[in-house]
């Protein structure tokens, strides 16, 4: 016979399947120092790329300037500023990346942890049953 | 009003039994719209840039997940501006990765913001957009906004100096010149930077106000955001010697408001009249607590109407009764 308040359980559990799949398994698989380091690692070559690539849109507005009038001062300069301003960039962008994935991180794990609880009730419901069995 | 809420519990029901389908004709429908939109204004690319594909690619945007309509609809834009010129294109991908590392790394489910704004723009009433990401979504979801404003811009510059950048082409122009043409359309666009602050600080202001604990948040707010676009446009406009917006702008801002207005309806319809105040305390702390009730019908009840005898409802009737209240031989019914 069909436990009706099993099949409720079970429902809640495919719709967290379903919605929150892979963040549910994502977060089991890290603490939250690893989690949020993970990203900064990913955070710190996009962040690099995402520079450069405005660094190269700044660059070609400029090219037919900097073709003209380049001089070894300026150079030096110019890749002063650009180090100075690349530091500035990634340290917005880590310290983005870490408040957001801090908080994705909880946000998962109570998701995690309200999965859990589906799954434990569902476990007792079986043992309850095969107790009866018996 | 009654009518009203009916018809929205109806909707709701509707919608939520036909979920899966209604989904993906909502995503078949954006997907289309957007690529129409880009075949008509920038459609440099004869081959991609018909109905039957636009419809085939709807179509396959509709199976695919949200931001797959995003992918698809810059792949067609990179072609389009390869068919214009190799440095449109170049500072297309550029301008597209950016976005997408910046902004889309973070907060990938909501692309659909960011493909919306531009269909918005072009049916004139990109206000509504500043003010649904305020009162739907959180405050940082303003930036999903901005970078559709900064792509709507950026590809009607290009589209407005088309000509330029193609008889560059055909001319054998200095590569530079289209590089710079391009890239202009992004760093001296004044409108540009007007419309994406003005969007900023009325989003900013829709959440702040539709969060406070006041009585028709959602109508203050919305009223405020339109008020804060209007007049922050209008001031721009006069302060860059912007003309002939006027109009739009005004219209634009009451089909808007008439947005904004129907978008409360449906997610925060509260019934003031009806509040409750009560207080109470546990060990830790004494509590205030406003409790507001939505603004509900009771669902109708159906009645049924009989007519003729009911003496013999809801009883089974067996043959030699029924026989014998037709007045007919029981061993007809064999």
């Amino acid at each position: 016979m069909i436990n009706e308040e099993r099949v409720k359980e079970l429902y809640q559990m495919a719709l967290c399947d379903q919605k929150e799949e892979k963040a549910i398994q994502k977060n089991g698989e890290y603490y939250r120092s690893d989690y949020v380091s993970k990203e900064l690692i990913k955070s710190f070559f996009t962040g690099t790329i995402a520079f450069g690539l405005l660094l190269l849109l700044w660059g070609l507005d400029r090219i037919e300037t900097m073709k003209e009038n380049i001089r070894m001062d300026d150079l030096l300069s110019n890749s002063v500023v650009i180090v100075l301003l690349y530091i500035a960039f990634m340290a917005v962008y880590l310290l983005v990346t870490a408040i957001v994935y801090y908080q994705r991180y909880g946000k998962e794990r109570r998701k995690r942890k309200k999965y859990c609880g589906h799954l434990k009730k569902i476990n007792k419901m079986y043992e309850r049953e095969d107790k009866l069995k018996v | 009003m009654t009518t009203l809420l009916e018809m929205k519990d109806k909707m709701i029901k509707f919608c939520s039994g036909y979920e899966l389908y209604i989904r993906m004709a909502f995503k078949f429908l954006v997907a289309l719209v957007l690529l129409l939109m880009i075949n008509a204004h920038i459609g440099y690319m004869e081959r991609i840039s018909s109905f039957p594909i636009a419809m085939l690619l709807a179509l396959v945007c509709c199976l695919l997940p949200q931001n797959g309509t995003l992918c698809i609809a810059a792949a067609v834009i990179l072609l389009d501006m390869y068919a214009l010129s190799l440095e449109a294109a170049l500072i297309t991908f550029i301008v597209f990765a950016v976005v997408y590392l910046i902004y889309f790394r973070f907060a990938p489910s909501d692309g659909i913001a960011a493909a919306l704004t531009p269909i918005c723009f072009r049916l004139h009433i990109p206000f509504i957009m500043p003010i649904g990401s305020g009162l739907l979504r959180p405050a940082y979801s303003v930036v999903s906004v901005i970078c559709g404003t900064v792509l709507y811009y950026f590809l009607d510059g290009i589209e407005q100096n088309a000509s330029t950048l193609n008889s560059a082409a055909e001319e054998g122009g200095a590569a530079t010149s289209k590089f710079s043409v391009s890239i202009g359309q992004l760093t001296s666009n004044k409108e540009m930077y007007l419309t994406a602050a003005v969007f900023l600080l009325t989003a900013l202001v829709v959440y702040l106000i539709r969060r406070m604990a006041i009585e028709n948040a959602w109508t203050i707010a919305i009223i405020a955001g339109i008020l804060i676009q209007f007049f922050g446009l209008i001031a721009g406009y006069l302060v860059f010697s912007i003309s002939g917006k006027t109009i739009e702008l005004l219209l634009g801002s009451l089909v808007s408001l008439l947005i904004g207005f129907v978008i409360e309806f449906f997610a925060m319809n509260l019934d003031y009249a009806r509040t409750e105040r009560v207080q109470f305390e546990d060990d830790d702390y004494y509590y205030y607590v406003k409790a507001v009730p939505k603004k509900m019908v009771a669902s109708s009840e159906k009645t049924v109407k009989h007519f003729g005898n009911t003496a013999s409802m809801g009883k089974r009737i067996d043959r030699k009764s029924l026989a014998e209240e037709m007045d007919i031989d029981e061993n007809l019914f064999q």
